[in-house]
């Protein structure tokens, strides 16, 4: 590694540990049926606060995921409790109809890119804390055209800057 | 998405073992010929022990049957599953008195607790067993509805994954081979 190159990683190490602002996407994975990324805007939180989670998922080519509003398994965002978070319900977008062949039957689901976003109010975060997690799990499960696989869970992960 | 897994059965040695010289052509040609002829041992299911949906443990030697045994890895929500399962039922009601035994392996604990009326909603009565957080990984169960059709030594036939229309066709040709005398 250059000298030249070793300074700038440390400068960019250095910036990124001391600033406020903090990158946009915190989890980014990729799984057999999907890709997610996992952001939340604004970067920094005050106490009394609003904020949103924002999980955004790609569904691999012929892959759907199910709606709300089906019989079958929805694709869900699962906050883990915590005292200074109040979070609302996760807003969904709008699904698209999939005529599931077999049972001659229409479905709600995601096949094409899309967001899953929940919307919060920060409370009372315990004094001299500059940084919060939330954790929470993304639940699926995704069908292509001939077999559904089994249902998966991915756990989620924000961290969130306190500003006082 | 069907594989046979049945083992290759060739018949004799005799002949090859004759005309075996020390030429290097040939020397490959005789391993290759003895390969052939030894029997793949055809590979047998794993055992478990689970529970039925009354609480009484069952294991695999259990539920065989006394020619060939249907074993479907499933869980209620699975479309797939509720597309497949009215013909699979079928299947069972017809070669059920000749020896055919059936299985269903939910995969999904945690929807443990909609199969019961689940069951009585399709009138099925194919016995099914609760399978644990464990049960896909020790099967090879990555999707659903997964099938293994087993002799009556628990070894596997043949597995298929998932269901579309036509496939209850192939399922009854290889139950049907299994039953044949």
């Amino acid at each position: 590694m250059s000298l030249t190159f070793s300074v700038a990683l440390a400068l960019a190490l250095l910036l990124v540990s001391v600033s406020p602002v903090i990158a946009d996407v915190i989890v980014a994975r990729n799984t057999r049926h999907l890709s997610f990324t996992a952001s939340l805007t604004p970067d920094v939180v005050k106490p009394g606060g609003r904020l949103s989670l924002i999980v955004k998922i790609v569904p691999k080519r012929r892959m759907h995921v199910y709606a709300p509003g089906t019989k079958y398994r929805a694709v869900t965002v699962t906050l883990k409790r915590s005292a200074w978070l109040k979070p609302a319900k996760t807003v969904y977008p709008k699904p698209s109809i999939y005529v599931f062949k077999p049972l001659q039957e229409q479905v709600f689901v995601y096949s094409d890119p899309f967001e899953l976003r929940i919307n919060a109010v920060v409370g009372a975060i315990p004094p001299r804390t500059a940084r919060v997690e939330v954790t929470g799990t993304l639940s699926y499960q995704a069908c292509d055209d001939r077999v559904c696989y089994l249902p998966e869970s991915e756990p989620l992960e924000w961290t969130l800057v306190v500003a006082r | 998405m069907a594989t046979v897994l049945r083992g290759t059965r060739p018949t004799t040695l005799v002949g090859r073992l004759a005309d075996v010289t020390t030429s290097a052509p040939r020397f490959v040609c005789f391993l290759l010929a003895l390969a052939l002829a030894v029997p793949a041992s055809a590979e047998k299911l794993k055992s478990f022990k689970l529970k039925t949906l009354d609480g009484v443990e069952k294991t695999l030697p259990d539920v065989l049957g006394s020619k060939a045994t249907l074993i479907v890895f499933f869980f209620p929500t699975c479309p797939y599953c509720n597309a497949a399962f009215p013909k699979v039922q079928k299947l069972y009601d017809t070669y059920r008195a000749q020896g055919l035994s059936m299985v269903w392996i939910n995969v999904v604990p945690d929807e443990q607790k909609l199969i019961g009326d689940w069951r009585a909603q399709h009138s099925y009565t194919v016995p099914v067993l609760l399978g644990t957080r464990s049960t896909p990984n020790d099967y090879r169960v990555r999707m659903t509805p997964t099938h293994y059709l087993l002799d009556a030594r628990g070894e596997i036939l043949s597995k298929q994954d998932g269901f579309n229309p036509g496939d209850e066709t192939k399922l009854e040709q290889q139950i049907q081979q299994a039953l044949a005398p």
